[in-house]
């Protein structure tokens, strides 16, 4: 898919421009004037936009095209939803997994085991799934699913 | 066979002299190409085409588009009778393609959704049969072509004019035409003032020498699932533009409760003590779930990132460089924010000013991001276009279900940290990197009494001070303290990391203090701690919290003296207000 046609409507656009570039220096000027070294932080920020686009995006499509041509087209979209699901919660735990988080000799901090929690919600999400995998697999393959 | 159809649909809003006008022009175009067959279809045509033309007269509720199609069995290059710069040259080119085989050729309107012509060849026109394509966006038309297997040969987007205003703007970019002449001799309103910079799509023209580079996701058809559509799009980013906007808000909430200036401070109410439990709450949940909802809807307008050509026009250039804010906030402010609860400190900066000044960065995109969609999502958000959209293909995940497992993962991640805040849920915060009430006295903490601290609290001779402008300053040993009359108050201890923990409190009144020391009414305070550094070894109390009855000095948590990591043996516990506010290990209160 290519860009749509952008079809602005100038009234609102170039008002929220203003609004927004407003905000943006604000928070620009904020950065430049507080403790933080503006390098490190553009670093970070401009890293997140990498890492996203650059490396998590294309793996995930990589992912997808790979997955197209080894699931039988009936049982993708429960494939495909469990992955999701997957990544996105693995990401989001991803902090607690890493085990570097500090606790400061504080227990009340990070109380769980993180690792046991992880496995105890893939469990959850991949037998959700495994119900719409055998719903999907007793459902009678469509003819033209074999022709991709 | 080829045919070329002009086609006229009646939504115009132009006065009737320049609708025919711009008709004209693109007749006179379309006359000079080579084709065996020209005709002009039209709604209730106002006028008889020009001779050599054939007439193609559609009733009212039939589309336009749809009989120009009917009208040949060959190929078929439809053009909107609305499109005055259209040349033969263009239309030429696109005849052209439309000889290779298994081609549609697509132009896209640059003034609307729509498309300003579409080229099918021979029983390839069947497939459009009976779909209204008045009313399907050129984004969607492609899906449909591309579901049908075809191959999308895009040429030039043009302005298509149907309002006044754009065939002012119009002018200038189609001189020598007729449909320039009238609108001259029309003398337009607002032709002298096309107070906005008029786009040029010779800026997207820049890109046409690289068209034959374009490869991978570059490629017009390298992105194939169905599912990056707009209102897939639309609808994960109404989502998430509630989450972002209710998490900034709540952020700026918590940002002023903690170090706003005096003025804005003015606006943090000692009552309801309960808020800043709620609202810090609800930014890290709204937080925490736009996580899901920012992956998925950047997913689905990844496309767009790789679009063709990078830059259309000028407004164009502006909204992409205005995307980096947001995107590279809403990315950098959730996982910082994210590896920040979890005490993940990777990142070399100090979190909170780096977390205040990406918030207002992320916002202004999201701002500008919301002008810029303004148009897409007011046409793609109300009515599900399904109607017109491709058929479902028999495999993969629908829209539906991409977005019911995006949801899905929301409440995951919502139903495995809520219990950092509300003790009922405790048992299921297998996520959330605290669980209230879990801590000593059912209280977690966040701050530990070191060696220093604890000689400190520990020792025999503790007295505490209030000092400052009284009229007699007061020095109290914890018997005098213990012998005071005590209130009880159900107050929480709220994290600025969103966790929160609700517990029984006794202690002295602050104001009860004050009062023994004779301190005017509407003193501020503040409250000093045995701890001799860090950054919370004192905080203030506004005079609006100062008289608050609900304002405790504790000496008791949950029924037992105060653990000495919550502070003995005083501390501060005050309603509607960040945890680092409630000082520990109290030594004085000095009135201000």
């Amino acid at each position: 898919m290519q860009l749509d046609e952008p079809g602005y409507n100038r009234k609102v656009f170039l008002p929220s421009l203003l609004l927004g570039w407003i905000a943006i220096a604000f928070g620009v000027q904020q950065l430049m004037t507080s403790r933080v070294d503006g390098l490190e932080w553009s670093v970070w920020f401009v890293g997140a936009i990498i890492a996203h686009d650059m490396i998590l995006a294309p793996a995930v499509f990589a992912i997808g095209i790979g997955l197209r041509r080894i699931v039988p087209g009936r049982l993708l979209a429960p494939v495909q939803g469990g992955l999701l699901a997957s990544g996105m919660l693995l990401l989001f735990a991803l902090p607690g997994l890493s085990g570097r988080g500090d606790r400061h000799g504080d227990s009340s901090r990070l109380p769980n085991d993180y690792p046991h929690s992880v496995a105890l919600v893939l469990i959850v999400v991949w037998s959700v799934t495994a119900v719409f995998l055998v719903r999907c697999w007793r459902r009678a393959p469509v003819s033209s699913a074999a022709s991709r | 066979m080829t045919t070329l159809a002009v086609v006229a649909t009646p939504r115009s809003s132009l006065p009737a002299g320049l609708a025919d006008a711009a008709l004209a022009t693109v007749l006179c175009e379309a006359a000079r190409v080579d084709t065996s067959d020209l005709v002009f279809v039209a709604c209730a045509p106002a006028s008889a085409p020009p001779t050599g033309v054939r007439m193609l007269a559609v009733g009212p509720g039939e589309s336009a588009w749809d009989a120009a199609f009917a009208a040949s069995d060959g190929t078929v290059l439809a053009v909107a009778a609305n499109a005055p710069e259209i040349t033969s040259a263009l239309l030429g080119a696109a005849l052209e393609r439309l000889r290779q085989p298994g081609v549609a050729v697509i132009g896209h309107s640059l003034d609307s959704n729509g498309i300003w012509a579409l080229g099918l060849a021979g029983r390839e026109s069947a497939l459009v049969a009976g779909i209204p394509l008045e009313d399907l966006s050129g984004s969607d038309l492609e899906q449909l072509l591309r579901t049908a297997g075809l191959r999308i040969e895009r040429i030039s987007a043009l302005h298509t004019v149907t309002t006044v205003e754009q065939a002012s703007a119009a002018v200038e970019r189609t001189p020598g035409t007729p449909f320039a002449a009238t609108a001259l001799a029309l003398s337009l309103p607002g032709r002298e003032r096309p107070s906005i910079p008029v786009e040029r799509p010779a800026i997207a023209d820049l890109f046409a020498p690289f068209e034959r580079y374009r490869m991978g996701p570059l490629k017009a058809d390298a992105f194939t699932s169905r599912l990056h559509t707009e209102r897939t799009a639309a609808l994960l980013g109404l989502a998430l533009g509630v989450a972002f906007t209710v998490c900034f808000l709540t952020g700026v909430y918590s940002h002023v409760s903690e170090f706003g200036p005096g003025w804005a401070q003015r606006f943090v109410p000692a009552s309801p003590a309960w808020l800043y439990r709620v609202t810090q709450g609800v930014h890290i949940v709204s937080g925490m779930i736009a996580i899901p909802l920012l992956l998925a809807k950047l997913w689905t307008v990844y496309p767009r990132f790789w679009g063709w050509p990078p830059i259309r026009s000028s407004l164009h250039a502006i909204e992409r460089i205005s995307l980096v804010a947001l995107v590279g906030g809403a990315v950098f402010q959730l996982a910082t924010g994210l590896m920040n609860i979890f005490y993940w400190y990777a990142f070399p900066f100090n979190f909170v000013p780096a977390h205040w000044a990406g918030a207002w960065v992320a916002i202004g995109g999201l701002i500008v991001h919301i002008g810029a969609k303004w148009e897409v999502a007011r046409r793609a958000l109300p009515r599900p276009v399904e109607a017109a959209t491709p058929p479902r293909p028999p495999f993969g995940l629908s829209r539906r279900g991409f977005i019911a497992v995006t949801a899905a993962a929301g409440g995951t991640i919502l139903a495995t940290t809520i219990g950092s805040t509300s003790g009922t849920f405790s048992w299921a915060a297998i996520l959330a990197p605290r669980r209230a009430g879990d801590g000593p006295q059912g209280v977690p903490t966040n701050h530990l009494a070191n060696s220093q601290i604890r000689a400190a609290a520990l020792a025999k001779d503790y007295e505490l001070e209030v000092v400052g402008a009284v009229e007699t300053p007061l020095k109290l040993s914890l018997a005098d303290l213990r012998g005071m009359p005590l209130a009880d108050e159900q107050l929480a201890i709220s994290c600025v990391e969103g966790w929160s923990t609700s517990a029984r409190w006794r202690g002295i009144p602050v104001r009860d203090l004050l009062d023994r020391a004779g301190a005017a009414h509407d003193a501020h305070v503040r409250v000093e701690s045995l701890q001799e550094s860090g950054g919370y070894r004192s905080s203030i109390l506004r005079p609006d919290f100062v008289r608050n009855a609900k304002t405790l000095l504790a000496l008791e948590l949950n029924g037992e003296t105060l653990h000495i990591d919550h502070g003995y043996p005083v501390r501060l516990i005050a309603p509607n207000r960040p945890g680092v506010h409630q000082t520990k290990w109290v030594a004085r209160l000095v009135v201000l």
